[in-house]
């Protein structure tokens, strides 16, 4: 099953856009693993993931970056807000 | 929260919150206290800055179903309005609108205020200045997350 990925704020730019569709490797079971992944041969998008203000989402619920996950049909990389 | 008591609406298009401000007045005429904020885009001379908002759909709006029962929990309310712009705003726009009723002013005004700190510091929302030739995205200010820290154990239940 495919699982997209969305990038918020100003993550669009080290992600090079504000969504992909990826088919997850079996052993990427949760935000660390994927960020790993993701930005393999990528240091710019590795350190804008790893900061720690950034938020994972997985399929609409704040997470972890250590909890696992099964299967999820949406993750998104969360940067500081600035609303209001 | 009983969800009817909040009305939370995120607009791609222009608000007129005079408009929406006398629809909330009419709602709860049997308050005692109505009171209201409004947010605009900074008019800065010589600036032809535009901001764009970004929302994550689904989520953001939950997120503020989140904010606006923690208010309802804090106070004694009998309505809240909260309408918050996405897309395009230019300067003098309003980019958020925010109303609460109650029987007395007390929690009527510390409800606006708290949903106003929460909504800067917690609700998923991403502010970019576009200028002519340049593009910033904001970073949350030291002040916003000062701000939410009063409410910690104010009122906090």
């Amino acid at each position: 099953m495919a699982t997209r990925i969305l990038f918020f704020g100003a993550l669009k730019e080290p992600a090079q856009g504000a969504a992909r569709l990826v088919d997850l490797p079996t052993d990427v079971t949760n935000a660390e693993q994927l960020i790993d992944w993701i930005a393999k041969d990528d240091t710019a998008l590795k350190s804008a993931l790893d900061e720690r203000s950034v938020r994972i989402c997985v399929d609409q619920e704040i997470t972890p970056r250590a909890q696992s996950f099964e299967t999820p049909a949406e993750i998104a990389f969360l940067p500081p807000f600035s609303g209001g | 929260m009983n969800k009817s008591i909040a009305t939370i609406e995120i607009s791609d298009e222009p608000f007129d919150p005079q408009a929406v401000h006398a629809t909330f007045c009419a709602a709860h005429k049997d308050a005692g206290a109505i009171a209201s904020f409004l947010g605009q885009v900074r008019n800065e001379k010589n600036s032809v800055k535009k901001l764009v908002l970004e929302h994550y759909p689904g989520f953001t709006e939950k997120e503020i179903q989140k904010i606006a029962a923690d208010a309802c929990r804090r106070w004694p309310l009998d309505g809240l309005c909260i309408v918050h712009r996405v897309g395009d705003l230019n300067p003098g726009e309003p980019i958020v609108f925010v109303a609460t009723a109650s029987a007395h002013r007390r929690a009527a005004f510390e409800a606006v205020d708290f949903l106003m700190d929460y909504l800067k510091s917690d609700a998923p929302f991403w502010k970019k200045e576009a200028g002519e030739s340049s593009e910033r995205w904001i970073e949350p200010r030291e002040q916003d997350l000062c701000d939410k820290m009063r409410w910690r154990t104010k009122t906090a239940v």
